[in-house]
């Protein structure tokens, strides 16, 4: 059935694509009425072949030029750098016996990134768990601390401020403490028409306003609003966060995934559909925004070119955005999210070791540092048969790697002796020169989410938004691949 | 041996005339005989830096070449401040700018916190080799400690006095974009002179300075 389905839009496709203004409408409805499909048939009547440029070749253009591929329009993607992915980077070069790390986007959730699931199933690819938060240890002050052990001594905290009251203590028996905050926002979420859209449904007020003020006013006990915090977050984005969670289902535990081989498995499949649809080494200089369509003037190898399309969908992320100038020049308010949103800047690590030798003293490896020049560290790619391991470390932009690998053997809970670490590997996302950062941070500071929400996301013309930002919640790959969706189907419907 | 031959480029169609509020696209072109050449991506990117200067122009029309003239002249005998110069050689401009806020704090920013006095730049000092986390929201620096104290010290000051320019941007890289300011009130005319400059691995300084006409 989906073949049939598939073979006949195509048909169409190359008819309304190729003849359009010269072939009467009577002649396809004939031709297309010898089909059973009626409704396809509609849609080739209607049906406008478009042509669309998509900027960059991360995960969002890449998935948003697949899609409107796959809808039948003609599409072009222009990626800067030589590579296809962006922030979704697995390298395995560097590293021995097949093992590999993925240096970019990490994981996946079920419950949650329902689009990017799609494909997964679709292009067949493997899923393996992830179990890198399990059993881990947490250097705090010092000491290190199961998290058995952090939660008595968060037990122990709450107790000290006066305990919980007995709404928050009932709770707490049938759902996890880091989930309190849900027992005060819940009851807010009733009222959301659309997960995209929290202004105009009686909460606007709430922008102003810190959520603990949310939590006191609603009754909380002094330790629920000492452990809760929330005195610098706005409510309203608060609520609108937890009401997202709560739609995706991350409010109760959720299993944490990767694909084997390394995430870009799926960017890879991306491209290869696309063929010679991607350009590389092409970066986008200039776009202007016509009344009928889109010109952009890109670099190609140090030539300056032109290309016209009808639409654009810009997936590069701000900092890429920042310089190209766009005519005509953008609303102040969308300007003001390109000059504005932050990243986060992270250095990723890799250390490749001849051993587990963390078993040698009875410990996990998914340890929390919390040491400036490393935050956490743990296994990645332990599905390949090989001796030999590799660890995946995080630290801010611009670390030393070799300052990681120090602070990992004098900090270590074991015995340092053990430690067989034999090669290094770093990629600072702070220096890159194409996707500059890493996850976009909230917009929860008090008075902050108006100025960029909802034009994070709005069109300008014919120029369509996505990308890792352009989404309701920053979780990168799941964001990307929204958005995406999100764009392809507006330039459809445009 | 010579100095490197610095090249700026602007797009060929605005003859280097702008309106208020518009965007410049710009790249910069660096030749070294040892270095090798920026088409070919042989020169260090972090080594090459615009400086934008706003120089309004009220009314006095013969004035107008002199004050250019001189501020030409200026710019070419400038050289690097060393705070700059050490900061090209760590990783400071992958999460602060000089006006924009990106992950970390601009220039502007920290200035306008910060007084230009002996006391702060000790602490601005302290928190570059220490790193620092919860003065500029949840973001964490950080440490560097491969510098010395001077060596930060001397970064903290280029940090305050370039922040606390109001009328002069630096951009580090071989091409970018920058914003023409809005315009001022009572001003008509006003100059953007862009200089360009790159220091070589033989610590020689080549430059290129070309004025922008804002109308």
């Amino acid at each position: 059935m989906k073949n049939i389905n598939r073979r006949i839009f195509i048909r169409n496709t190359l008819y309304s694509g190729l003849s359009a203004s010269i072939m009467p409408s009577q002649l396809m409805a004939n031709d297309t009425a010898t089909h059973s499909e009626t409704i396809l048939e509609n849609k080739s009547r209607t049906f406008r072949k478009k042509r669309v440029i998509v900027a960059g070749a991360g995960i969002s253009g890449l998935c948003c030029a697949y899609e409107l591929m796959k809808k039948g329009h003609e599409v072009v993607v222009l990626e800067a750098s030589g590579r296809l992915g962006g922030a979704v980077l697995s390298v395995h070069d560097g590293l021995a016996d097949g093992l590999y790390a993925d240096f970019g986007a990490e994981n996946f959730t079920q419950p949650g990134y329902e689009n990017y699931w799609r494909y997964l199933k679709e292009f067949n690819l493997t899923v393996l768990p992830y179990f890198h938060r399990k059993n881990r240890l947490t250097r705090i002050d010092g000491v290190w601390l199961t998290d058995e052990a952090q939660k008595a001594a968060y037990n122990q905290k709450v107790k000290d401020l006066g305990g919980f009251n007995s709404k928050e203590k009932e709770f707490l028996l049938a759902n996890p403490s880091y989930d309190l905050s849900f027992l005060y926002l819940e009851p807010y979420f009733d009222t959301f028409k659309n997960e995209y859209q929290p202004f105009g449904i009686g909460f606007d007020h709430l922008e102003n306003i810190p959520i603990s003020e949310i939590y006191k006013q609603d009754g909380a006990s002094k330790a629920a609003i000492a452990t809760l915090g929330g005195s610098k977050t706005s409510a309203l984005y608060a609520i609108w966060q937890a009401y997202i969670m709560h739609l995706r289902g991350y409010d109760k535990p959720f299993k944490l995934f990767r694909l084997k081989g390394g995430n870009q498995v799926l960017t890879n499949e991306f491209g290869r559909r696309l063929g010679s649809r991607v350009r590389l080494d092409c970066q986008v200089l200039e776009i202007v925004n016509g009344e009928t369509g889109v010109i952009v003037k890109y670099k190609e190898f140090g030539e300056t070119k032109e290309i016209s399309a009808d639409y654009m969908a810009c997936c590069l992320r701000t900092t890429a955005l920042k310089k190209i100038p766009i005519k005509p020049t953008l609303s102040p308010k969308k300007q003001f999210v390109i000059d504005n949103l932050a990243y986060d800047q992270t250095t990723r690590i890799v250390f490749q070791a001849r051993s587990k030798f963390w078993l040698k003293d009875k410990l996990s490896i998914n340890l929390t540092y919390n040491h400036p020049a490393l935050t956490h560290i743990w296994q990645v790619a332990d599905e390949v048969a090989t001796e030999r391991v590799s660890l995946m470390a995080k630290a801010p932009g611009g670390t030393n790697p070799l300052r990681t690998l120090e602070a990992f053997k004098e900090f270590y809970p074991g015995n340092k002796s053990n430690i067989d670490i034999e090669q290094v590997l770093v990629k600072d996302w702070s220096s890159d020169q194409f996707v500059h950062g890493c996850e976009r941070h909230g917009f929860g500071d008090l008075g902050e989410l108006s100025k960029f929400w909802p034009h994070t996301t709005t069109p300008h013309g014919r120029i369509h938004f996505a990308g890792a930002y352009a989404d309701n919640r920053s979780w990168g790959m799941e964001a990307a691949t929204n958005s995406a969706i999100r764009v392809a189907l507006e330039i459809e419907k445009a | 041996m010579g100095s490197p031959q610095v090249k700026i480029r602007l797009p060929q169609d605005t003859a280097n005339s702008y309106e208020w509020n518009a965007f410049v696209r710009y790249s910069i072109d660096v030749l070294d005989t040892i270095d090798g050449a920026s088409k070919y991506g042989e020169i260090n990117e972090g080594e090459v830096f615009l400086e934008i200067e706003f120089i309004p122009i009220e009314n006095a029309e013969e004035l107008v070449e002199k004050v250019l003239k001189d501020r030409l002249k200026k710019a070419k005998k400038e050289t690097e401040h060393m705070g700059l110069a050490l900061m090209k050689n760590s990783t400071c401009f992958g999460c602060h700018a000089d006006k924009a806020t990106h992950t970390g704090p601009s220039f502007s920013e920290i200035a306008d916190r910060y007084e230009n006095t002996s006391t702060h730049i000790v602490s601005l000092s302290n928190s570059i080799l220490e790193g620092s986390k919860g003065l500029w929201g949840n973001t964490e620096m950080p440490s560097n400690p491969d510098l010395t104290v001077s060596e930060t010290e001397q970064i903290s000051k280029f940090i305050l006095e370039q922040g606390a320019k109001k009328n002069n941007w630096i951009i580090p890289g071989l091409e970018g974009t920058f914003r023409i300011i809005e315009k001022p009130k009572n001003i008509e005319q006003g100059f953007y002179i862009l200089t360009a400059s790159y220091t070589s691995t033989s610590k020689m300084r080549g430059q290129d300075s070309i004025l922008l006409n804002i109308r």
